[in-house]
């Protein structure tokens, strides 16, 4: 007992340094499951209010691309508005179209993309309405689920995490796969699942399949850049570049489809 | 006096961290951790628990602004654990140094000898834990070999407005 009491005693540095790498440790593990903690992140309040402050005065800088980029979204809704008007005169739509609705429009205070498993952080939480499991869009394209929330902050998985697949189809034939991110260049993911004896070619457009439910069908997801299929392979090796630019990214839309609970609920009791 | 300036000082690089280094990504792989300097300039008359014991507190706050939870604790813990060791080998009479660490309290070589061991153990620890792959075992290297750079570049400036 004596010799053992010794020992601590003498060595008392290094076993808080053990202890302190063990605690360490043991946040990075339990981290890398999406139920993670927002706390130590920046949807954290204090971290989070001082990055939304600078982002309101970097604001200022960006304005005129801003402009520019909601003006061109304003021409697009137009021509599209104009285009369903020809199918739908009198502009009545259905419970189907309005399925999912934005919840409301974000910004992104804090990014990252160097990581395997990065994260972003939007300046809106539960207070206003958000929840996680929503889909996170953005004008060029889709963005990824939002994992976790507090009461000002959300903290959203992008389709740049290592684990995170957003099922999606080839717009020309409808053939559903999936994404998949290596976790090296943001601009750039894989798609899985899309067998030899599919027709894939670099070009085609990836929109998203709307199976999940989390996204509506048809957003866009990415362009075809490399194809490959080795001998004896059953399926093709798929590098497509994504719609979105993360590293450009400032306003998001959060979407909701308020069937979401029903739809999974049912989805579950089928598997059983 | 000195532990408001060295307050002031570690607060400042924790927001030029969140604020700016954060966003630089110099060829989409330099990842400069310049907070680092808080845990390198500590005075030498600490206790090591006590050292320990900010090691991690310093790694806790790193990990709120870089959004990796422990990460960047392991890292510091392991600098804190590491720098007094270093120090007393490299300078004589260590516990003297009251003063902050820096180029002129312990000398431009020492200093420089300092940082150039310990900012790529801590980078490399960060690259390696936010990678979580051996099969990326490359990247991690190069990643912690060009930040590494980045940041003693820095830290060296910032040391020489510091005088």
């Amino acid at each position: 007992m004596r010799n053992l009491l010794q020992f601590i005693v003498q060595h008392a540095n290094f076993l808080l340094f053990l202890l302190l790498e063990v605690v360490a440790m043991t946040l990075v593990v339990t981290s890398r499951n999406y139920q993670r903690s927002a706390m130590l992140t920046t949807a954290n309040s204090v971290v989070g209010a001082i990055s939304s402050t600078a982002t309101d005065v970097f604001d200022y800088f960006s304005l005129r691309q801003q402009n520019t980029a909601l003006a061109q979204e304003n021409a697009q809704l137009r021509s599209q508005i104009d285009a369903y008007s020809k199918f739908v005169p009198d502009c009545t739509f259905t419970t189907l179209d309005t399925c999912h609705r934005i919840v409301r429009a974000a910004r992104v205070i804090d990014l990252t993309t160097w990581k395997s498993n990065n994260y972003f952080t939007i300046d809106h939480g539960n207070t206003d309405g958000i929840e996680s499991g929503m889909g996170v869009v953005c004008q060029q394209g889709i963005v990824g689920v939002v994992g976790k929330t507090s009461a000002h902050f959300a903290l959203v998985i992008p389709i740049v995490h290592s684990g995170i697949a957003i099922s999606c189809r080839l717009k020309k034939n409808d053939y559903i796969c999936f994404t998949h991110w290596d976790g090296v260049n943001y601009r750039y993911a894989s798609l899985t699942d899309i067998a030899r004896h599919i027709d894939v070619a670099v070009g085609d457009t990836v929109v998203t399949s709307g199976l999940t439910g989390i996204f509506e069908r048809g957003l866009p997801v990415g362009i075809v850049d490399r194809v490959s299929l080795n001998d004896g392979d059953s399926y093709y090796h798929v590098t497509m570049r994504l719609s979105t630019d993360f590293r450009c990214l400032d306003y998001v839309y959060v979407v909701d489809n308020p069937y979401h609970a029903e739809l999974d609920t049912i989805q579950s009791s089928i598997s059983l | 006096m000195q532990y408001t300036r060295y307050i002031l000082l570690a607060i400042a690089m924790m927001l030029l961290q969140l604020l700016l280094f954060n966003n630089l990504h110099f060829l989409g792989i330099c990842h400069p951790f310049v907070y680092i300097i808080i845990l390198l300039c500590l005075p030498m008359n600490l206790p090591r628990w006590g050292e320990l014991l900010i090691g991690a507190g310093v790694g806790l706050i790193a990990d709120m602004v870089c959004s990796s939870p422990g990460v960047h604790t392991a890292a510091c813990v392991l600098v804190s654990y590491l720098r007094p060791m270093l120090v007393s080998r490299m300078v004589q009479n260590a516990e003297r140094l009251t003063d902050m660490v820096s180029g002129i309290t312990v000398g431009k070589n020492v200093f420089m000898g300092l940082i150039g061991i310990l900012i790529p153990i801590h980078h490399f620890v960060v690259f390696l834990l936010e990678y979580w792959s051996l099969s990326q075992f490359g990247w991690v290297l190069l990643a912690t070999l060009l930040s590494s750079v980045l940041t003693i570049i820095i830290v060296t400036i910032l040391d020489l407005i510091n005088r």
